[in-house]
């Protein structure tokens, strides 16, 4: 199952959170419950009408009920991008808030 | 490298704990286990709007509760350095218990595949030397004194 992720291990991933977040970093391990270890983790904070935050947060761990997508990044395309320029929606969380 | 064998090694070390609710926990990790409850020490909680601060001497987290951790560079780097460390003693293990087969069950007749070939001569030269004398429990010890008496 999960051993797909085996092929992103040592390259730079985006992973997407179920609140709606998007990280990229290096894959340094993963397991059974798509539990991640992230390298040299970047916040992209994408907004409508302003340029794009990037945070820098070094070694993170994603616990897996919280990840809804991780994809290999292109990195020769990827450092093409101009983020300042980059403008987006917010993403919607996965999670339909009980009222 | 697993996820919780990072959190195991991060035993001691201060860290940022994210909660689904959107609160953070900034604490030193003292304990973990396999479903990632922890048990943090010196906390300083800030709620999801990021405006009110709680400071706490200790406190549990379910794992369930948690998003992601933010854990220091440097426990990435000790994590890495235990793995091959890890790596390498399993691997003399290996060797070591080839090596107790070959003397044991084979009787000398050598049937290791290809990379082993001279190896395994070597180290029954090596075993021989050391005579029958001790009747088997020497596991990486004999191993490096076979491998050292056959060259």
């Amino acid at each position: 199952m999960s051993s797909h992720l085996q092929a992103y291990v040592n390259q730079t991933i985006i992973v997407i959170t179920s609140d709606g977040r998007l990280f990229t970093g290096n894959l340094q391990g993963y397991d059974q419950q798509t539990n991640l270890i992230l390298a040299d983790t970047k916040e992209r904070v994408i907004t409508p009408d302003e340029p794009t935050e990037i945070l820098d947060l070094g070694v993170y761990l994603i616990r897996g009920d919280s990840v809804v997508l991780c994809g290999l990044v292109d990195v020769a395309m990827d450092t093409e991008i101009d983020w300042d320029k980059v403008r987006g929606q917010k993403l919607h969380t996965t999670k339909r808030p009980v009222r | 490298m697993l996820p919780l064998t990072l959190l195991n090694i991060s035993q001691g070390h201060p860290m940022l704990v994210e909660l689904k609710s959107g609160e953070t926990l900034n604490g030193h990790l003292v304990n973990c286990d396999a479903w990632m409850n922890l048990t943090l020490e010196e906390v300083v909680q800030t709620n999801a709007d990021g405006t009110r601060f709680f400071r706490l001497p200790e406190c549990y987290v379910r794992g369930n509760n948690i998003k992601c951790l933010r854990v220091p560079d440097e426990v990435l780097e000790l994590a890495r350095e235990k793995n091959q460390q890890q790596r390498e003693e399993s691997r003399q293990n290996r060797n070591s218990n080839q090596n107790y087969g070959n003397r044991g069950g084979n009787g000398g007749y050598n049937n290791n595949r290809g990379y082993n070939n001279h190896n395994g001569n070597s180290q029954r030269g090596g075993g021989y030397n050391r005579g029958g004398g001790r009747g088997g429990g020497q596991f990486r010890g004999g191993m490096n004194r076979g491998g050292r008496g056959g060259y």
